[in-house]
């Protein structure tokens, strides 16, 4: 079921994970981080809007990582060892203070905060906010390799539809803007995004019709308007009983709530299977299930226990 | 306030006059919204369902293909009426320009500015500002009694509440004022150079970009007022006993708790949720505990009755979900209390088409619970 994710977490320096509302983004970010910091890996964790939940799933408290400098979570993982978890949170006024201040303009950055010209700034050209942000990440790309800060950085990327948008503004913006440092950096932050060994786009997906469907599409676009790689797709809160399935085949089925359930959870499979089929189909780079856990309430305990089975398909690090 | 108290998700589908679905993003939303339109137009009304970002197969059912951004009928054969439509936040704010200027020549300057174009397309709140505008528009349309709407995603259940206003202090922020404070006196040019933190963000940002924002402005001058005044209007609407609240959640402690976060903002505006749907909840199977169904099981296993064993383990496994899923819920209930709620259970199939969704509005009507 699971092909091709050998090298997952050295495939690329930075993963950006998207994926609709309500397919678990937050979730598999939290898986990745983890396996990847289990296999000995430094990893950055990147928050964009510090929703809550993230910090708690990688083990730590609720208020970790919510600021912009972040938060040590987990260290010593691993069986080097070496692995960690650190936690940030860029924003895109703070992404622009730290980069009027490497532009020298330091004092004025202070200034413009205050007196709500970073809104205009942010407002007045079509991506800019996402520009600073992924200017950021770029940044802290270059300080990642054995010599660096860390080994992976993950970023939990923005919901829904505006992860095109996020990832496009680069592009966007260097053709926009006639010129001055922020072309240059709209420029460069745009071949990092089609660097396949700096950055790959994470994408997730729940095992039904709609949401692969909607994968499909956003893979299709992001390839053609950002050119950007893929890492395999993750595939989250797969269910499929093979017990249940084979049984239900060999047509033994009892009547009422047994048979029911037996019914409804082989058509569930049925469905799932089907759904990862199509994503295989679609997604060269292959792509990993991940199983649903039956609980309404995920925690660190059930995100270390996915990061063993992702681990293990992944291969240890070379 | 209603005369009648609402009960049931019947009395809601054919008293209110505008049905406001919220809840986050991915806990089926814009399904449930056309579930209660289809209901609705059963029971004889003239529905209107605004959609923002339907998927695909969801659009092709209700015959949105083509990008629409005006009701068109749909193909439903029933006593009333059903028409949708997909917001286009874009051209639903041309309109709006349209409506409000003076002249053709400021409608152009503003329009074919290209900071207009990020405003209306990409600024944040842009999109429920113009699903607000919609709904004002068509609630007051004489071919429609009911409209129902699905709101934008979005974390804050406000920001389509506040919209209107949250623009309005956009458009009057005072460092726009002075932006476009140098244009009088005919030194514009001069005197915008002149400005040091202009100079900087020009720098910055570019500065055409920058003279895009200043030219926007000057043209924007005037309409203000017409803006203010029915933004005033679209949030009495809003506010008033005309509108029904809606949340739709999951069975995830983080939907659960953004449902739960939705309620209490709305409380704070003195709005009170109507009615919770809580979407695709496992199906319990039956009265009995996950844990007498795996007791059955470990019995099966014992007398070496290997497929029994597989069907109560299997029981015990949905049932168990189930019951983990109702105790997330207790924290939402609780803070619900009054309003109608309602549980529609995940169903083997995925919902895309007409039918499946005439039959989930079925459900609405027929298995709410009042707490």
């Amino acid at each position: 079921m699971n092909k091709k994710i050998d090298h997952m977490f050295t495939m690329s320096r930075l993963l950006v994970v998207a994926g609709k509302g309500g397919v678990g983004k937050t979730t598999v970010t939290a898986v990745i981080a983890r396996a990847s910091a289990d296999a000995g890996l430094r990893v950055l964790v990147v928050t964009l809007d510090s929703r809550p939940g993230l910090a708690e799933l990688l083990g730590g408290s609720p208020s970790d990582g919510a600021d912009y400098d972040g938060t040590m979570i987990q260290t010593h993982l691993g069986a080097t060892k070496t692995g960690s978890i650190q936690m940030r949170t860029v924003t895109a006024g703070e992404a622009l203070q730290d980069y009027l201040a490497t532009q020298g303009l330091a004092l004025l950055a202070k200034r413009l905060v205050s007196s709500g010209v970073v809104g205009v700034v942010a407002s007045a050209a079509p991506g800019i906010d996402d520009l600073l942000v992924l200017g950021k990440l770029k940044h802290l790309v270059g300080l990642t390799g054995p010599d660096g800060d860390h080994d992976l950085i993950i970023v939990d990327g923005p919901a829904a539809g505006h992860a095109i948008s996020f990832l496009q503004a680069p592009a966007a913006m260097a053709e926009t803007i006639s010129g001055g440092p922020l072309r240059s950096q709209a420029i460069e932050v745009r071949s990092m995004l089609q660097d396949p060994k700096k950055c790959r786009v994470v994408m997730v997906t729940t095992p039904e019709t709609t949401p692969v469907n909607e994968l499909i599409e956003t893979t299709e676009k992001l390839t053609q308007s950002v050119g950007v790689a893929f890492a395999p797709v993750i595939v989250n809160g797969v269910d499929i009983s093979l017990e249940v399935s084979s049984l239900v085949a060999s047509g033994e089925i009892p009547d009422g709530v047994l048979g029911d359930a037996m019914r409804y959870r082989a058509t569930r499979s049925a469905l799932h299977l089907q759904a990862i089929d199509r994503v295989h189909e679609h997604m060269l780079v292959g792509s990993f299930a991940l199983p649903h856990i039956a609980t309404a309430s995920l925690q660190a305990h059930d995100v270390v226990a996915l990061a063993d089975i992702m681990r293990k398909a992944v291969g240890e690090p070379a | 306030m209603s005369p009648k108290k609402i009960q049931s998700f019947s009395d809601i589908i054919t008293t209110s006059r505008i049905i406001i679905c919220c809840g986050s993003g991915g806990v089926g939303k814009t399904t449930t919204a056309a579930a209660l339109a289809v209901q609705a137009a059963h029971t004889g009304r003239r529905v209107v369902l605004i959609t923002i970002d339907p998927a695909r197969r969801l659009a092709d059912a209700l015959g949105l293909d083509g990008l629409s951004n005006d009701p068109s009928r749909v193909d439903l054969a029933c006593s009333g009426e059903l028409w949708a439509m997909m917001l286009d936040a874009r051209s639903t704010f041309d309109d709006v320009i349209r409506r409000e200027s003076r002249d053709l020549e400021q409608q152009q300057a503003i329009l074919e500015n290209p900071f207009y174009s990020n405003i209306a397309s990409r600024l944040s709140g842009s999109q429920e500002y113009m699903a607000a505008e919609k709904l004002y528009e068509l609630s007051n349309d004489e071919r429609f009694d009911l409209v129902v709407v699905d709101t934008p995603p979005s974390r804050e259940a406000l920001d389509f509440l506040d919209a209107p206003q949250k623009l309005m202090n956009f458009l009057d922020h005072r460092v726009y004022r002075w932006l476009v404070m140098p244009a009088r006196g005919g030194l514009r040019l001069l005197n915008f150079a002149a400005q040091p933190i202009l100079k900087t963000i020009g720098r910055v940002i570019g500065a055409d970009v920058l003279a895009d924002a200043v030219n926007f402005f000057q043209a924007f001058e005037g309409i203000e007022e017409g803006f203010r005044q029915r933004s005033v209007a679209v949030q009495e609407l809003l506010k008033s006993s005309s509108s029904t609240y809606i949340v739709v959640a999951c069975a995830h402690n983080d939907t659960i708790q953004e449902a739960i976060y939705f309620t209490e903002q709305l409380a704070e505006a003195n709005i009170n949720i109507t009615g919770v749907i809580l979407n695709r909840l496992q199906p319990p199977f039956g009265k009995g505990s996950s844990a007498a169904s795996l007791t059955a099981a470990r019995k099966a296993d014992k007398t070496g009755d290997s497929a029994v064993a597989v069907l109560y383990r299997n029981l015990a496994h949905l049932r168990s979900l189930s019951e983990a899923q109702e105790n997330a819920l207790k924290p939402l209930l609780e803070r619900s209390s009054g309003a109608v709620v309602v549980r529609l259970y995940q169903r083997a199939e995925d919902v895309h088409d007409l039918e499946a969704i005439a039959e989930l509005g079925r459900d609405l009507v027929a298995t709410t619970t009042t707490r």
